[in-house]
């Protein structure tokens, strides 16, 4: 006989503070990241040249609007996490909703690792986030089937009378 | 298709949905899905329940349609 060990409810309240803690953490980082980017960019980078694809833009400036891109896309995810997460505290996560919410979050999470692998022409250090993202993604994407597959196994079982 | 006579046996029997659901243990509004044919699967024991409430053998309750015969009568 096999017996799972089901998380007491304060456990479970713990975790889901915690989670939606570090979420807020995480979208005060990205808010904090995107007012002191442009100082912390010319403090740390001299990049005032021209960009070899757009010459008319310094590399300075290009650089700083794809990582706005990048800030923009990890606050989008962020954003869908946390709308993820409401779903986990009232209960429903095994829905339609639940699912798109996966898939959003990985492919953001894809299309940042591909929005760093252009930074990472300038700053090579950038493809280890790509790398690190782009697998994310991907672990996100074979959740979001068994996801689905969780969903329509609890539908069944729900019109099962 | 599997259709559900649930609410011909009720008529028959002279029983509302409330009192069914309260002798048979299933709430009113799994009932209600049954009767209105959205449910997807039912259990031997819910059907045991029925048939034993509605003094009525499973084929009452339950019966199979074809569909494209019922949609050719009726054009």
């Amino acid at each position: 006989m096999t017996h799972t060990k089901s998380r007491s409810p304060s456990g479970r309240r713990a975790a889901l503070a915690l989670s939606f803690g570090l979420c807020y953490v995480a979208l005060a980082g990205v808010l904090l990241a995107a007012v002191f980017l442009d100082r912390l960019l010319s403090r740390y980078a001299n990049l005032h040249y021209p960009s070899g694809w757009f010459p008319h833009m310094s590399r300075h400036a290009l650089v700083l609007v794809l990582l706005y891109l990048c800030l923009a896309v990890a606050a989008a995810a962020i954003v869908c996490l946390l709308s993820l997460l409401f779903h986990v505290r009232s209960g429903t996560i095994f829905t339609a909703a639940s699912c798109s919410l996966v898939t959003a979050i990985a492919w953001l999470v894809i299309a940042e690792g591909g929005l760093f692998a252009l930074v990472g022409l300038t700053f090579p250090l950038s493809f280890g986030i790509t790398y690190v993202s782009v697998t994310i993604g991907l672990c996100l994407l074979v959740v979001r089937g068994i996801l689905k597959d969780a969903t329509r196994i609890k539908e069944e079982n729900d019109q099962t009378i | 298709m599997i259709v559900v006579n649930l609410d011909i046996m009720m008529a028959r029997r002279h029983i509302t949905l409330k009192e069914l659901s309260e002798r048979v243990g299933i709430t009113e509004p799994n009932l209600s899905i049954l009767k209105n044919n959205k449910a997807k699967a039912i259990r031997f024991s819910t059907l045991d329940a029925l048939c034993r409430v509605l003094d009525c053998q499973p084929a009452d309750l339950i019966a199979y349609t074809d569909e494209e015969t019922d949609e050719n009568q009726s054009n």
